[in-house]
């Protein structure tokens, strides 16, 4: 038995030690930390995994060029193992033991809602580089990916005018994004003139793939010859199931055009396309942009990651994020949060599909919304690009939030009502 | 008369003196009551970690001494920390509703309140209506009682079911992880009511407490959680001991013979399926508000096997084995996923920490099965026979 005693004490005594040691000896450089907050480890790490290169990518360039301040950038890279609370603990420790001065992370909105606690109490700085269902502006985080009004919105209005589609199946996966974004198109569409028996609505579980009778819907939506289109926000593995039961009910991109919003290069290279070519996806940047900007962005990619690696949207974000950080940061001359996340706002960046990125008061970008036609190879064929849009993080589509305005310059109010001329909360609704 | 509990089971006070002191030179140094050596976050790990622990010992009065091996037990830690999710997500929610409608004119009415709160919770997943199983959301006592109450009762149905048709062994073990399976997939649909994906979050802040700062809220919970743990050690202690003890391990190792002599095999059975997940709620209920979010991935099947697995190598039969089994690899996979593990160089190709780490955890399970039957806590046993001899 005293053994056991002996060997828990120096258990937990060297445990304490080491991480006391080790950040006491990271704490003489003179570096800027950065966090990188994506998961390497669990389902997630295939997506986010390319997320963490790139950032460190732009780190590597971001050093040979000076660094920042006149000080070499660090990164400081964790993995929270696509575990959703293990997110807020690992924020927690980025912030408070390694003392980052910003973080890039997250892709799911469940993984961003874990964390935005944490950088709100401890006054930290995220750059979330995805596309999500909007409805939340945090005074800690900048939201570089697509608000609902710059992805899904325009890519229904290209079935609308373009494609002259008539009837609407909304299909996706039940959870936040997908449940959101549907509600929003649902009274867009309605909005529009479209019927309510003409919209069709499905949510399936993760992984989904029985599609037989779904598809067997969407076709029958259609017995009386109105073009049916199928707006999607199926996400991951289950997307497979779906674009194969399409092709075996024979019906092609012709026949009834499926957009969706979560299919993009990454998720393409590697799969079979045969089943997908012709079908439609919307994103705020595709590999195919043709722009001196995004050539030299692909190289550079290639020549750090590897030359069968693609670039996708996220990657864009997180590009955007970056560098306009590191001007916000020349700009307030500190990495002070208050001072950057004030210099931030108004910061404008050249995107990579030729236009500008400007920093808008509620946290979120302007963005052109491209609408690309799936190649064999897995690359897109851009058949529509809309000016820049202004993200909008309350949309305006539903009655409870169409009311609610984020403005972190005037307002100083990420969740301000309108009517009442109240902000209802500082913090973020997670 | 019988002998004291501390003479059957002498582990107990040693583990007790342990924890005691492992808890009073945390609190001592950490950041929110002592010298601020321990960050914040290391004492909310230390925490989790502790109510880890706990369902860990769950786990082997079930499967160590009762030969039950249920890979469902994380469901029923997952329903505790729902349980205390929806008052603290609840709660939280009014005190932001009630101050954001201070301003107007007329005072806010219940009705709008509820609206209000509603709108907040659940308008991330396209609803503002609150769901029936909310109705006692803004009480603590009920939700208490709850956590206890809602994984006892479906442990008790369940076991009763299971037991009843005399399911046993590797069918019982399929039949449970079914069972976490399925509750896992309906809390993933939004129309269960719990918010589906994305769970019950920011419940790291207390209702009524957010003046105290996470330094000191993290101290009380890790307090709180040595608590637990310490009774839970002292409970299950006392059970293995004595009698009911003598009878369950006898059902261990010969359920047959032991039915034949007579005894309520079932009875027993259900008596430790049920206490255990209460045990493990209670666990949930404390680790939830320091994870600070649980969604229904926390009760995916894989999370009960691990369980099995940390008892496994920390010794099953033997309660400090499971303590040490649980806290050895959440603490290691904490400190791995902290990215402070290498990459090792081998010239012509990296071996990357995210990699490897995974994979070491991995070889570590197979090979404490293979060659520790009895885990880590095994090796105690050899040194004390040693010095005994």
């Amino acid at each position: 038995m005293k053994f056991t005693t002996t060997l828990k004490i120096a258990g937990a005594a060297a445990f304490i030690t080491t991480t006391v040691l080790t950040h006491a000896a990271y704490a003489q450089e003179e570096t800027i930390k950065v966090g990188v907050l994506h998961s390497l480890s669990g389902t997630m790490a295939i997506s986010e995994t390319t997320l963490k290169d790139t950032v460190l990518m732009l780190i590597e360039q971001q050093n040979a060029k000076g660094g920042v301040l006149g000080k070499k950038l660090e990164a400081v890279v964790v993995d929270p193992a696509s575990d959703w609370p293990l997110f807020a603990e690992k924020a927690r420790e980025l912030l408070t033991v390694d003392k980052v001065a910003v973080m890039f992370g997250c892709w799911t909105s469940v993984s961003r809602k874990s964390v935005l606690p944490v950088i709100e109490e401890l006054n930290g700085l995220l750059f979330y580089p995805v596309q999500y269902e909007g409805e939340e502006s945090s005074k800690n985080v900048f939201y570089t990916g697509a608000a609902p009004n710059q992805q899904a919105i325009p890519a229904t209005d290209y079935f609308l005018e373009e494609l002259g589609v008539e009837k609407f199946a909304l299909l996706g996966t039940d959870y936040v994004y997908p449940r959101t974004t549907n509600k929003i198109l649902e009274q867009y569409l309605k909005d529009k003139g479209i019927a309510e028996t003409d919209i069709f609505v499905n949510y399936t579980p993760f992984g989904h793939s029985d599609w037989s009778k779904i598809v067997a819907d969407v076709v029958a939506l259609g017995a009386d010859g109105k073009k049916v289109g199928v707006i999607s926000t199926i996400n991951g593995d289950a997307n497979i199931g779906f674009y194969k039961e399409l092709a075996a009910a024979g019906i092609s991109a012709d026949d009834i055009p499926v957009v969706a919003f979560s299919v993009g290069e990454e998720e393409l290279s590697g799969l079979d396309t045969t089943n997908l070519v012709g079908h439609l996806a919307a994103w705020n940047y595709f590999q195919s942009a043709d722009a001196p900007v995004n050539a030299e962005f692909i190289k550079e990619w290639k020549a750090f990651a590897g030359e069968k690696r693609v670039t996708n949207d996220p990657m864009e974000a997180t590009y955007i994020g970056f560098n306009m950080w590191v001007n916000a940061v020349e700009a307030a001359g500190t990495t002070d949060v208050d001072a950057v996340t004030t210099a931030m706002v108004g910061q404008k960046y050249p995107n990579l599909t030729g236009t500008e990125a400007e920093m808008l008061p509620n946290h979120h970008l302007t963005k052109p919304v491209l609408i690309g036609e799936i190649q064999a190879d897995g690359q897109f064929d851009i058949v529509s690009q809309t000016e820049p849009v202004p993200g909008d993080a309350w949309t305006d589509f539903l009655p409870e939030s169409k009311v609610l305005e984020s403005d972190w310059v005037e307002l100083k109010c990420g969740m301000y009502n309108t009517d009442t001329k109240t902000c209802v909360q500082l913090n973020s609704n997670y | 008369m019988q002998r004291s509990l501390f003479a059957r089971q002498p582990s107990v006070l040693v583990f007790i003196s342990l924890l005691a002191v492992f808890t009073i030179v945390i609190t001592v140094l950490s950041e929110g009551f002592g010298l601020g050596l321990v960050s914040t976050s290391f004492v909310k790990i230390l925490g989790k970690t502790l109510c880890l622990c706990l369902v860990a010992i769950a786990m082997d009065l079930v499967w160590g001494y009762c030969g039950i091996l249920s890979l469902g037990h994380f469901a029923f830690f997952g329903l505790g920390g729902y349980m205390i999710g929806m008052w603290l997500m609840y709660e939280r929610t009014k005190d932001i509703v009630i101050a954001s409608l201070a301003g107007a004119e007329l005072p806010p009415t219940a009705e709008e309140i509820r609206e209000g709160i509603g709108t907040q919770i659940f308008g991330v997943v396209g609803g503002s209506e609150i769901p029936v199983v909310w109705y006692f959301a803004d009480s603590l006592f009920a939700q208490l009682a709850l956590v206890v109450l809602v994984p006892g009762l479906l442990a008790l149905v369940f076991g009763w079911l299971a037991f009843r048709s005399r399911v046993t062994g590797v069918y019982l073990s399929i039949l449970t992880q079914a069972m976490t399976l399925a509750l896992s997939l309906y809390l993933f649909q939004n129309d269960s009511g719990l918010r589906g994906n994305n769970g019950l979050s920011g419940l790291q802040n207390i209702p009524g407490l957010t003046h105290l700062p996470q330094s000191v809220v993290s101290v009380w919970f890790f307090l709180a959680s040595a608590f637990a743990l310490g009774a839970g050690y002292l409970v299950a202690a006392w059970v293995v001991s004595g009698k009911f003890g003598n009878v369950i391990r006898a059902i261990r190792d010969d359920e047959t013979r032991i039915r034949f002599m007579g005894y309520p095999v079932e009875a027993y059975k259900l008596v430790v399926f049920t206490l255990t997940a209460v045990i493990a709620a209670i666990a949930g209920a404390l680790y939830y508000p320091q994870a600070g979010i649980i969604n229904p991935a926390e009760i995916a099947p894989i999370a009960s096997i691990y369980l099995a697995v940390w008892v496994a190598i920390g010794g099953r039969g033997r309660l400090y084995g499971a303590v040490i089994g649980a806290a050895t690899v959440s603490l290691l996979s904490s400190w791995f996923t902290g990215g402070q593990a290498p990459s090792i160089p081998l010239g012509f190709y990296t071996i990357d920490w995210v990699d490897w780490w995974q994979v070491l955890l991995g070889l570590g399970f197979v090979l404490v099965t293979l060659f520790m039957p009895k885990g880590i806590g095994g090796l105690f046993d050899r040194l004390v026979r040693k010095d005994a001899a």
